[in-house]
């Protein structure tokens, strides 16, 4: 095959797979009803938090311990302006007044969420993406505990320690395998574009690629404030699939949860944020299953409570020490004997 | 009876991920000679001292010391068989004194009889670390500090010496200090091996030099071949083949 | 308005935030470990005195100290060891994961109640001089604090093992090729700062009689941000950094009302941030951090 057939079928393949194992994920949902169907829905929502938290990480090689912040504005602004007004004054008496008195529909809130999460990641960028390693680890996860602070406290803009209540649900099967899939296509489109390939290179030597002139911080702003966008979208749909949000559902928890994620599936590759994604996302639903009691192949078993969070640290720290790059061992998706 | 080596490296192959940096290298050092090894920058020498020292993994080959396998040591263990390391940049603790660092020198010693008279030694070998004992060692000049970090290598009583590249950035008396004292080490007994840019000066030095460039040792000479810029160039910028090191037209 | 009480509580709270700092900066210099599960050797002493009670303080406090430093040891062996020479970043996320994993394995066998702890009750008495009133056991802080700040010192300028940690702390590399052994140092510095752990909390119980999972988390965190701010790379920076946030920290509770000290942990945190981007060397120390990306 020529060698442009084969950078064609590779990018089918890069992009293909995980959306095809979404689709495939999609499907077996349907098997399903309750609760369980529900955790499917979660478990693309989170995936797409994941995958937004790769396109910064996973091409710049710098972690990012804060990018839940932006899922929680994210998150925040939809929910308090899907609540409908009357109910908003109500509760909600100090808020500034073009919150209290205006409501938004469901699609134009994940787009203020988007682009909100996308203004303060830009914002907060700016000086941070200077920092590597362990300096933007500290540093990103402060601008976690400061937003965390501001959520809860400011009571003008957000609910205080209450949680925002009746967010209208509109993120169905439909909407949360919608928000993944393209959450998918925009990270992929970014990592070929020419600022992603720029950046990927100084991923592993960023002396050489400053030294043919990548413009390092400038590659990192636009991937981080990018990424701030997707994880502020994917925070609106998951408000509306919660129907309601307060401060500690996105904090440490979470950003725990979808760092596993990254980590276990591979932070390098697209195929690894969406594999680490949907599989802890198996593993956790099987397990917080089992401690309701579930019977899985006839076979019926209860787990204690608080294994899934175990069990989880537990695989992190296992994967960190064995296959650090994560089961897609760092690599995009690839069918099997194919180049 | 030829006397076994003390160092005997055979065939070492050192990689750092996909690309080679040390190709076949097979040298060996007798008890009591002093031999160098010269070659260009990214040669690999600060690399095959590194080997040596169990700094880097191998891909290939052994080095034996006193006959045994370094194969399974850690860089620790290593010093505390006996060879003792004068590093690139001569890497002082800076934030301790110039006493805590010699002290750190006897860690590696395999018995604690005789510190005193070795610091003796030292000192009159290098006043200047008898005189600053107590000031912090980063606040020392270059030579100064190229002189502790010797001083603290010879504390450990080693059976071998290995110096990398104790010329670098220093200015051209000092260096005459630095070999002087060399001298004296060497007529004391002590095998040692130099590592240099500084092609000339080492050849003059040394009993032997090896040349080492791109990762493969190109030629041996003796201290006579030191005015043989031809040869040397020859050597440092010879045939890429890997063929094997040429020997001295003599 | 007291401020010489304020004053004294506060230099007491800064003697416990220098302690938990002081063993973050020991692990940090043998190790450049930044370690976001130190926390949780406190909240491991806490319930280690929870399921004690009513034995005698004279089993227990050394029971304490045995628990918080055989937790050390074994993060060290497990979970840290394995990735000395990895990335930082990825020892961050490892710790990350420790701290998770614990507080889950606490909240799963304790629940997220409040459990008491009940010790040193007496502590919490108080006696009066003139105007003020004193704490017992805001002495015994700051006397206990200074006799194990001293105590490091020491071990640090006049010990052999202390001399080799200073050196691992500058150049592990280095000290490694002169023969040192790694792994003992290490281990040691582990055990220091497990000592000093729950010295800390034992002397927290008067002030936070209550364990739960995430007890540790905020000390942590806390002590944490003191030591960035104070200077990671230094024990004396690192070590006083602590002590100024807990002082801080006591202070500003002390002399602002509840509504307007609710932003302090986003000053803290912005604190951080502004010295990691300015002065990565942090604000008491001299001189440069040695570039690590």
């Amino acid at each position: 095959m020529s060698d442009r057939g084969v950078s064609i079928r590779r990018a089918a393949q890069t992009l293909g797979g995980p959306i095809a194992l979404v689709l495939l994920a999609g499907l077996v949902s349907l098997v399903f009803s309750g609760s369980i169907e529900l955790r499917f829905h979660n478990a693309f929502v989170i995936t797409a938090m994941v995958v937004s938290v790769y396109v910064f990480s996973g091409n710049s090689g710098v972690i990012s311990f804060g990018h839940v912040s932006f899922v929680a504005l994210g998150a925040f602004s939809a929910g308090m302006f899907s609540m409908g007004v009357q109910q908003k004054g109500a509760v909600f008496k100090e808020l500034f007044p073009f919150i209290k008195d205006n409501h938004l529909g469901n699609v134009p809130t994940l787009l203020l969420a988007a682009a909100l999460g996308g203004l303060y990641a830009l914002i907060i960028g700016i000086p941070l993406v200077r920092l590597n390693g362990l300096a933007a680890g500290i540093a990103t996860f402060a601008v976690l505990g400061i937003s965390r602070n501001v959520l809860r406290n400011w009571s003008k803009v957000g609910p205080g320690a209450k949680a925002i209540p009746a967010v209208e649900e509109t993120t169905g099967l439909a909407q949360a395998m919608l928000a993944l899939i393209l959450c998918i296509v925009v990270a992929y489109a970014y990592q070929r574009s020419p600022s992603g390939r720029r950046l990927r290179a100084t991923r592993e030597d960023v002396a050489a690629a400053q030294g043919v002139g990548v413009r390092i911080y400038r590659e990192r702003l636009i991937a981080f404030a990018l990424s701030g966008a997707m994880a502020g979208f994917a925070g609106a749909v998951y408000v509306h699939l919660l129907g309601s949000v307060s401060t500690e559902q996105v904090y440490l928890d979470l950003t725990f949860l979808v760092l596993a994620m990254l980590v276990v599936g591979g932070i390098n590759s697209l195929w690894g944020a969406v594999l680490g994604g949907l599989s802890i996302s198996l593993v956790n639903t099987v397990l917080t299953e089992g401690e309701k009691g579930m019977s899985l192949f006839g076979w019926k078993f209860t787990l204690p409570t608080s294994t899934s969070g175990i069990v989880l640290a537990a695989l992190m720290a296992v994967v960190l020490l064995l296959r650090p790059k994560g089961l897609s061992n760092g690599r995009e998706f690839r069918v099997p004997g194919t180049r | 009876m030829t006397e076994p080596a003390l160092l005997e490296v055979s065939s070492l192959r050192v990689r750092y991920g996909a690309v080679p940096a040390l190709h076949d290298v097979s040298f060996a050092v007798r008890a009591g000679e002093v031999v160098g090894v010269v070659g260009p920058n990214g040669a690999g020498k600060t690399t095959m001292l590194s080997a040596i020292m169990r700094m880097v993994g191998w891909s290939g080959g052994d080095v034996r010391f006193r006959g045994e396998s370094l194969a399974r040591r850690s860089p620790d263990q290593v010093a505390r068989l006996g060879i003792a390391l004068v590093p690139e940049g001569r890497q002082i603790f800076s934030d301790l004194t110039v006493g805590e660092n010699l002290r750190l020198g006897t860690v590696a010693r395999r018995s604690r009889e005789g510190v005193e008279r070795d610091l003796d030694s030292v000192i009159e070998l290098f006043p200047v670390v008898g005189d600053f004992r107590d000031r912090p060692a980063g606040l020392l000049s270059g030579g100064q500090q190229q002189q502790l970090a010797i001083a603290r290598a010879l504390l450990a009583d080693p059976d071998l010496l290995v110096l990398d590249e104790p010329s670098l950035g220093l200015a051209p008396t000092v260096i005459d200090a630095v070999f002087a004292a060399l001298d004296a080490i060497r007529r004391a007994g002590r095998t040692i091996v130099i590592v240099e840019q500084r092609a000339q000066r080492t050849i003059a030095f040394a009993d032997r030099t090896y040349v080492l460039a791109d990762g493969r040792i190109r030629a041996e000479v003796g201290p006579d071949d030191a005015g043989n810029g031809e040869l040397l160039r020859a050597s440092y910028f010879g045939v890429d083949d890997g063929s094997q090191p040429h020997q001295d037209a003599s | 308005m007291n401020y010489v009480q304020y004053f004294i509580d506060a230099v007491a709270l800064g003697s416990l935030y220098a302690l938990v700092a002081l063993g973050i900066g020991l692990i940090f210099g043998v190790m450049r470990l930044v370690n976001l599960a130190h926390g949780e050797l406190l909240m491991a002493g806490g319930y280690t005195l929870f399921a004690t009670n009513g034995w005698s303080a004279f089993v227990r406090v050394p029971l304490v100290v045995l628990v918080v430093v055989a937790l050390a040891l074994l993060m060290e062996r497990l979970a840290f060891r394995p990735l000395r020479d990895a990335s930082p970043a990825t020892m961050l996320v490892m710790t990350f994961a420790v701290s998770f994993l614990l507080r889950n394995i606490a909240q799963k066998r304790w629940s997220s109640q409040g459990k008491a702890m009940n010790i040193f009750a007496g502590l919490s008495k108080a006696f009066r001089v003139g105007d003020l009133r004193i704490r017992y056991v805001t002495l015994v802080s700051i006397g206990v604090g200074a006799v194990l700040l001293l105590a490091v010192n020491l071990f640090l300028y006049r010990t052999e093992i202390g001399l080799q940690m200073r050196a691992v702390a500058s150049d592990r590399r280095i000290a490694q090729a002169l023969g040192m052994r790694i792994n003992r140092i290490v281990v040691t510095a582990f055990v220091i700062a497990g000592v000093l752990a729950a010295a800390a909390l034992l002397l927290f119980v008067p002030q936070r009689p209550t364990v739960t999972p995430d007890f540790g988390l905020q000390i942590g965190i806390l002590a944490l941000i003191g030591v960035v701010v104070g200077g990671m790379d230094r024990l004396a920076p690192a070590t006083f950094g602590g002590f100024a946030i807990g002082f801080a920290n006591s202070m500003v509770f002390s002399l602002l009302p509840k509504g307007q000290r609710v932003f302090l942990d986003s000053a803290l945190y912005g604190l951080v941030i502004i010295v990691l981007l300015l002065r990565p060397q942090g604000l008491f120390q001299r001189e440069r951090l040695t570039a690590r990306v």
